[in-house]
């Protein structure tokens, strides 16, 4: 065990003083966070017409519960991308829906309700997370009143920390934040892979571990282990710093858990995704290295992350795409646990992501023992074969 | 610990295939604990296959192999531990320093860190690297960088070491240098088994020295022992400008003289080993053949080699 732990300090040593390394995992997505990001937002808040949020809104007739939500609703901010229109009844409300004149529909009263067919929109997720805290904040207030307590003074419903709304739309922030994730995740994991190609047998320092006393498994596992933790510490300073750039999602409410496991996750699907393009027989490294770089290059700029909304006009014309793009459908599942949103669509995006690899994996398995890559493990000795 | 008839390194009948090539045929070898072994070969003779083999890299297809009494792969891990190996290719991490790169193959050869600190000292000091334990190897010279290699490969004190072309593409005063570690390395009683192309240092060094061709051994022994093997004449070359035909007549007919020829203002007669050249040069007296120089050459494992394999080393 000791052996293991020498290897992985000493492979982060080295993964950490190369230059190279530290400005594609840690100094060109704080380039692209910082840069991109602002230039995007900019765009987003000052000359793109993004699509408001249609809400077909109930009154429940109760004026104690109704008031205060119909205010809220009313508020600047809010109504920047919400369209609230009033229904007289829900079968009015749902014909709306199918008229394709609302996207969700809100019950008012003393228990407000949110009805959707499919939350795909990031304006939705902050629709509910804004209705979440409404109601949590509102919830406080008639404790308060229950038990004649001293009222805490006037309630910001809107969470200026975590939803300034000033200065962005709720939409391109989110969004560019998971993004970014998504694509550094595959980058990370497409470098561990190169990392290990570089692992040539019989060749330089691999020679040397080689002919060493020490199991090769170990030593590639200690080599994934210290790969990782970049990968993670890079990802965990991304959510970090565009929590501080753009304060578009609050750290207290984020599941660090299930964050942390989306990222290991993110990771694993990036080894793997590499594990599969070099397993495909091509003789010249540089050809399975050019498939990776361009199949990752499409997969991003399908899924929007090189020109947002794309993925939105993709997703129009080939609705599978949204089970195809990792970034698609793991935006989503990464998106509730920043909005401490809906942890079933987390769970549908991590089961995607489970198949996703395990596919790359059964694939990958079987073009090895298709190029006979499992015959050198075997070791065939005769050893009574001379009279020994 | 080694076998009871002395070999630390006992290869029976090795075979090893890739495809239909037979890198290694009918393979045997033996080693003595102690030596500091030369293994020969032109390109493609099999010398480092061989070497892998016996490092537990390449499964061999048919013989046994047996290092330290110990069975190879059966007991592949008590054998690792007890085996350095410094490769021709500098197999060094590019960004580890000079003293973490020795530390390292130490701690990996099962040292502690107290112990792979003391070694990489050590090792420093040997190859006379202590000043440069905190340069990263891509500042280092050429000569430099080979020490190191040899560092990384000694730093656990293996007893076997396993040296394939150390002195490769560097300049002469670093490679005295390494040859002389290589001398104190063996006199410390590390047995040494040694492949380069460049015989003269094989000649120098080696206690034993076994040529391989074509997978097989073809030869072993000492350098001297390999010399009289192949060579019964040796070459003498008089440079005589006006010698006359009856005068190389005369020295072709002389009884230990088989063969005589001009070349240029010189004529070279093959002779007899160990026969004397006086009869040659009274005879150019008699004859007032004015000579200025005269040399014999004695036959080097290069012509022992050339003669064996049919192949120069470097082919």
């Amino acid at each position: 065990m000791r052996t293991f732990w020498v290897c992985v300090k000493s492979d982060f040593r080295q993964q950490i003083r190369q230059r190279q390394t530290l400005f594609w995992m840690m100094i060109f997505p704080l380039v692209l966070i910082i840069g991109l990001g602002t230039m995007l937002s900019a765009v987003f808040s000052s000359e793109v017409d993004l699509p408001e949020v249609d809400v077909a809104y109930i009154a429940s007739g109760d004026i104690r519960f109704d008031q205060p939500l119909e205010q809220f609703l009313a508020d600047d901010r809010i109504a920047s991308f919400l369209s609230v229109r009033p229904y007289g009844s829900e079968r009015l409300a749902r014909a709306a829906i199918d008229a394709q004149k609302a996207d969700v529909i809100l019950f008012g009263g003393e228990e407000i309700r949110l009805l959707h067919e499919r939350s795909t929109s990031i304006e939705v997720q902050v629709l509910k997370v804004l209705l979440d805290r409404y109601v949590q904040a509102a919830n406080t207030q008639l404790l308060l009143l229950e038990r004649n307590l001293p009222q805490a003074g006037p309630v910001d419903l809107i969470d200026r920390k975590s939803f300034d709304l000033t200065s962005k739309t709720p939409s391109s922030i989110e969004y560019f934040t998971v993004t970014i994730s998504a694509m550094t995740a595959l980058f990370g994991g497409m470098y561990v892979t190169a990392m290990f190609a570089a692992d040539q047998a019989m060749r330089g320092s691999y020679l040397r571990v080689q002919a060493a006393p020490i199991s090769l498994v170990r030593y590639r596992l200690a080599g994934t282990i210290s790969r990782f933790s970049v990968v993670l510490l890079q990802l965990v300073v991304i959510f970090t710093v565009s929590h501080f750039i753009y304060r578009s999602f609050d750290l207290g409410r984020i599941r660090l858990d299930l964050l942390l496991l989306a990222l290991a996750g993110l990771a694993l699907y990036g080894i793997s995704f590499g594990f599969l393009m070099s397993s495909l027989p091509f003789r010249n490294p540089n050809i399975a290295g050019f498939i990776v770089n361009g199949m990752t290059t499409v997969l991003l700029l399908l899924s929007g992350g090189y020109v947002p909304g794309l993925d939105r006009f993709v997703l129009s014309r080939f609705p599978f795409a949204h089970d195809l793009l990792m970034p698609l459908f793991m935006r989503e599942g990464v998106l509730q646990i920043l909005f401490d949103g809906d942890l079933t669509i987390y769970r549908d995006s991590m089961l995607l992501l489970t198949l996703h690899v395990a596919v790359f994996a059964l694939l990958s398995a079987i073009l090895f023992r298709w190029k006979g890559g499992f015959r050198h493990v075997p070791v065939k000795t005769r050893p009574h074969a001379h009279g020994a | 610990m080694k076998q009871e008839n002395g070999n630390i390194i006992e290869l029976s009948h090795l075979t090893k295939r890739f495809g239909e090539t037979k890198a290694l045929d009918d393979f045997s070898l033996s080693v003595r604990e102690g030596e500091l072994f030369g293994l020969l070969g032109p390109n493609g003779a099999g010398k480092t296959t061989a070497i892998f083999a016996m490092l537990g890299l390449y499964p061999i297809d048919e013989g046994e192999m047996r290092l330290f009494g110990r069975r190879m792969p059966e007991d592949a891990a008590y054998i690792k531990a007890r085996v350095g190996i410094v490769p021709q290719q500098i197999s060094v991490y590019e960004d580890l320093t000079v003293r973490e790169n020795i530390a390292f193959f130490g701690q990996l050869y099962g040292l502690s860190k107290e112990e792979a600190r003391h070694q990489a000292d050590a090792a420093l000091a040997f190859v006379q690297l202590s000043e440069q334990e905190k340069k990263f190897p891509r500042q280092l010279s050429g000569g430099m960088m080979r020490r190191l290699n040899i560092a990384c490969g000694i730093v656990h004190r293996p007893k076997l070491i396993f040296m394939d072309e150390p002195t490769v593409a560097i300049d002469p005063q670093s490679r005295n240098t390494i040859l002389e570690n290589i001398r104190q390395l063996n006199r410390d009683g590390a047995t040494i088994i040694y492949t380069s192309h460049y015989m003269e240092e094989v000649e120098l060094l080696c206690h034993r020295v076994a040529i391989m061709d074509t997978g097989r051994v073809i030869a072993e022994g000492t350098p001297d022992e390999l010399k009289e093997l192949v060579t019964t004449v040796e070459s003498l070359r008089i440079h005589a400008p006006r010698i006359g035909q009856a005068t190389i007549g005369q020295i072709g007919a002389l009884s230990f003289v088989q063969n005589v020829r001009v070349e240029g203002e010189e004529i070279c007669a093959d002779i007899q080993k160990g026969a004397s050249v006086m009869p040659v040069l009274e005879l150019l007296q008699e004859d007032h053949v004015a000579f200025t120089t005269v040399s014999l050459e004695r036959p080097t494992l290069n012509s022992v080699f050339l003669t064996l394999t049919g192949k120069a080393l470097r082919e």
